[in-house]
């Protein structure tokens, strides 16, 4: 019971983690039809910047807050220097972000070394849950996560903002000549996706060996989440929960190298039934 | 003169479609514009809401020239623009259409009454999804679009394309209705002859990217011979 308990929980913990890395790659492609390659460096950024508030004597709060704002303004700088020039040039993006993301990660080695730092957790203890105990950081990081969607999704659906982002999504010449600025909109956008890659980043710093590598861990699952879920915040939802589940099913329960091989097989055969993923939506 | 272009060059790569057009819409007056398939009506009404760049010439708006200008620049000087198969989105609630119509305006958020007062099924239909709705609400909706914006002036292309006959009657005596009460200037492109005969003070002919005739409508409808010299019916 316990073992189903604590299973359940690590699946749900990976999940969620997975979709605060996928969201902003999901709204930032919707948007601007960019894929963001850089994103598991913005990640790797916002996870620095916890380790330099707290080398220079801040606190691990202090860093979880400053993260997003620091990776949501070097969001900025790049759409700014880089994104905004190679937009309407598909491949390009991919070709400009891939090295925007060898950049950075080369930068931080310069910076910090190639070795990994460990970020103090704060909330070292239980708490006691159906009997079982769980690690209380670990319950703090799902309840950013569903913070993260709730606002985003309150953001998308309750505000003028995101009316214009939906009207630019669904159709970005018809949104501009009724008179929505759309570069605006695609600056604020890539901010905001940055930002929460930075937010996701400094959050599981404390989980996990904060190294230059670090990005790519995460960036492949959320990949895969979209793939086989079929892009927008339901489908991400979805397709990162499966993602998130088997892994860390499997890897509790086997090895993790076994759950990789899973999540693969399972993400080729999602995509050879569902071309489009599993909540594929029409007309796109 | 609300909108006046002069020799405005414009096309797609490598094919100027619009050779030089010179062209005066007066104020508070709905201009007609008439011409065979592809002499560049469309591409003249995209050229004006900068959805294409003016390669030459000069597009002047109530004095000051827009060409250049980004298409969300022009719509919040005051043009607004129904296109060719409307482009609603499809997806959205009608409200949430007419919404999208007032955010880069003053009025942010504010759906104004005249929408509503024109088209009264827009305001029954509110919660409806767009796409859910008939060709003839359809185009009610993209026009009541653009009106929540409160432009000065209205681009009207095809508005009777792909709808019943006695819808378009409607829509015609509701757009006559608007451009008398809210004195907006509108420039149609529509092959319905009826229907320009209807609504429109004058009427210019293109023929392959250029203005060829300016009439009174009322000279158009007095001799229809000018008519079908210039469309070739």
């Amino acid at each position: 019971m316990d073992l189903i308990l604590t299973l359940g929980l690590d699946a749900l913990n990976f999940s969620l983690a997975i979709v605060l890395v996928a969201m902003g790659l999901v709204i930032i492609f919707g948007l601007m039809n960019v894929i963001n390659m850089a994103h598991g460096e913005l990640f790797l950024l916002g996870a620095f910047t916890l380790v330099v508030v707290q080398q220079a004597g801040g606190g691990f709060w202090l860093g979880l807050f400053l993260a997003p704002v620091v990776v949501g303004l070097v969001g900025l700088l790049l759409e700014e220097l880089i994104i905004r020039h190679v937009y309407r040039r598909f491949l390009d993006t991919i070709l400009a972000t891939w090295g925007i993301s060898i950049a950075i990660k080369q930068a931080v080695i310069l910076g910090f070394g190639p070795a990994s730092y460990t970020v103090d957790a704060p909330l070292q203890f239980g708490i006691d849950l159906f009997g079982a105990t769980y690690p209380a950081y670990r319950l703090f990081i799902m309840g950013v996560a569903v913070l993260v969607i709730l606002l985003t999704m309150f953001v998308f659906f309750r505000t003028r903002f995101g009316l214009a982002a939906r009207g630019v999504i669904a159709n970005r010449s018809m949104a501009a000549c009724l008179g929505i600025n759309t570069r605006r909109l695609d600056r604020a956008t890539f901010a905001f996706g940055a930002a929460l890659a930075g937010l996701a980043g400094a959050v599981m710093a404390p989980q996990m060996s904060v190294d230059p590598q670090m990005g790519l861990g995460f960036l492949i699952p959320a990949f895969l989440a979209i793939l086989t879920g079929g892009g927008g915040l339901t489908g991400t939802l979805l397709g990162a929960s499966l993602v998130g589940g088997i892994d860390s099913t499997f890897a509790k329960l086997w090895s993790p190298v076994l759950a990789q091989v899973v999540v693969f097989a399972m993400a080729i055969l999602v995509i050879r039934i569902f071309p489009n993923g599993l909540l594929a939506r029409r007309g796109r | 003169m609300m909108l006046a272009l002069d020799d405005v060059r414009s096309g797609y790569g490598d094919s100027m479609v619009l050779k030089g057009v010179t062209l005066s819409v007066a104020a508070g007056q709905v201009t007609a514009l008439l011409g065979r398939n592809g002499m560049g009506k469309s591409t003249l009404m995209r050229t004006i809401m900068g959805l294409l760049p003016a390669r030459h010439g000069v597009i002047a708006f109530n004095g000051a020239a827009i060409n250049g200008l980004r298409p969300d620049q022009i719509s919040n000087r005051g043009i607004a623009f129904v296109p060719q198969g409307r482009e609603i989105f499809m997806d959205f609630t009608v409200e949430e259409n007419l919404l999208l119509g007032t955010l880069g305006k003053p009025t942010a958020g504010y759906i104004p009454n005249l929408v509503f007062e024109h088209f009264p099924i827009l305001d029954e239909r509110r919660r409806q999804i767009a796409g859910t709705m008939s060709g003839g609400q359809q185009q009610q909706l993209a026009i009541g679009r653009a009106l929540a914006g409160r432009p000065k002036m209205l681009l009207l292309d095809e508005p009777s394309e792909g709808i019943q006959p006695s819808i378009v009657e409607q829509i015609a005596a509701t757009l006559k209705a608007i451009a008398d009460k809210e004195k907006l200037t509108i420039l149609l492109v529509e092959q319905n002859v009826e229907m320009v005969l209807d609504m429109a003070g004058a009427c210019a002919f293109i023929e392959n990217g250029r203005i060829v005739a300016t009439h009174e409508a009322n000279a158009l409808r007095a001799d229809e011979r000018l008519i079908h010299r210039y469309l070739g019916l």
